[in-house]
């Protein structure tokens, strides 16, 4: 560290000011110090912010405080929290060696990718497809696609706000649309029925689970 | 400052702290009160400096020590009491002001009724005054300071940690405590200057 041709920079002042270098190089600083009036102007800054805030006052705390921790206290010996039973039930074990840590990253990102793949294979298997609607003109045309399509009824279909999912499974589907309103924002959506069941499923904005029964 | 939990030359370290862990751990309720009497201030001004407003520091102050309750048992004097209290604080901080979604800022104008220092008999009223306003021009000042340089400072110059405990507090190289604390002390210093340029 050459320190008599360029200014000290802030963390080596900062530290140099708090007593946290190495004595060696808190020689060197001192050195510079000598002989740089710039760097001395600067510690001096920085040492004024220090100060104040060393001197600053410290708040006490409300009155009434050590008596609430103490209700909650006494509240939380008589009872362990939900937050307390499911932290107990969840705990994860200490990854102390880095060769473990290393296995256990190896091991959860191979099922990751298991689960992926397979799950991408069920879809292809069973034609799940997921399609985006924006508007009754896109919900039109949907029903033109799915007429006649061999769709999945088990829960059958989610047209909301701007989108619609659709399984498949092997059963023919008649479908009819709807729309709705919900906190003031319309949705529309598509019902899709298999031949032979009596009701059809469908989700609200809400989560709402509508059963319709056919016509 | 804070009472700061003492180790008796000649004793293991934190010796003072895992007895009273100990003693919570058996159930002796005189051990947590001990621990409340000795960080309330510390615990709730700490949080004041992170929310900036007085009720959110008493309500994170008392979810703090309820933490400190339930997990006391779990200390194992890896590090002094003192720290592990400073970590269990700042990070329940973090978390709860991360979810409340607020800008973190500190009122500009701090209500002295429902924020009051600590009583210096001392002082007059004039110099109580003027106290009160240092404080306010700094606490606006440190509010303008990103967060994790100033959790860095004001564990440093307001609760006069060591960057060595700084950096066990806040899980991170004492490298990263030097430049954190550098910066933060920077930012300040710009931020008292355009002030004064500003009054001037």
């Amino acid at each position: 560290m050459s320190t008599r041709a360029a200014h000290l920079d802030d963390e080596l002042l900062s530290s140099f000011l708090d007593g946290e270098l190495p004595r060696r190089q808190a020689a060197t600083v001192e050195d510079h110090l000598e002989h740089c009036a710039g760097c001395r102007a600067e510690l001096d800054g920085l040492r004024r912010v220090a100060r104040s805030l060393g001197r600053l006052e410290r708040a006490a705390p409300p009155p009434l405080l050590a008596g609430r921790v103490q209700r909650r206290v006494a509240l939380a010996e008589r009872e362990p929290g939900l937050l307390e039973k499911l932290e107990a039930g969840l705990r994860v074990p200490r990854f102390d060696s880095p060769v473990l840590v290393m296995f256990v990253l190896v091991l959860a990102l191979a099922v990751i990718v298991f689960l992926f793949t397979q799950q991408v294979a069920r879809q292809q298997e069973q034609g799940d497809v997921e399609i985006r609607l924006a508007s009754p003109e896109d919900v039109e045309e949907l029903l033109r696609t799915v007429e006649g399509l061999r769709l999945a009824g088990r829960d059958m279909v989610h047209c909301g706000a701007g989108w619609c999912q659709v399984g498949t499974e092997e059963a023919e589907v008649g479908a009819r649309r709807t729309a709705g309103e919900s906190a003031g924002e319309p949705w529309y959506a598509v019902l899709l029925a298999e031949p032979g069941v009596e009701f059809v499923r469908y989700v609200e904005e809400d989560g709402t689970v509508v059963e319709v029964a056919r016509e | 400052m804070a009472a700061v939990s003492t180790t008796p030359r000649g004793r293991q370290p934190h010796a003072a702290d895992l007895e009273l862990a100990e003693r919570h751990r058996y159930g002796d309720p005189e051990a947590f009160a001990q621990i409340y009497r000795d960080y309330e201030t510390t615990v709730y001004n700490l949080a004041l400096r992170m929310a900036g407003d007085p009720f959110d520091a008493a309500d994170l102050t008392q979810e703090v020590f309820l933490r400190v309750y339930r997990h006391l048992g779990k200390f194992r004097g890896r590090s002094s009491l003192k720290t592990w209290i400073f970590r269990v604080a700042l990070n329940h901080c973090r978390s709860r002001l991360k979810r409340r979604r607020r800008p973190e800022q500190w009122p500009l104008e701090a209500d002295g009724e429902t924020e009051q220092e600590i009583a210096d008999e001392r002082r007059g009223p004039a110099e109580h005054a003027l106290a009160r306003d240092a404080r306010r021009r700094v606490e606006r000042a440190l509010a303008q300071v990103p967060m994790p340089f100033r959790e860095a400072v004001v564990l440093c110059d307001v609760e006069g940690l060591a960057y060595d405990e700084i950096a066990e507090v806040l899980g991170v190289r004492i490298g990263t405590v030097r430049s954190r604390i550098a910066r933060g002390r920077r930012k300040l210093t710009d931020v008292f200057e355009r002030e004064q340029e500003e009054s001037t």
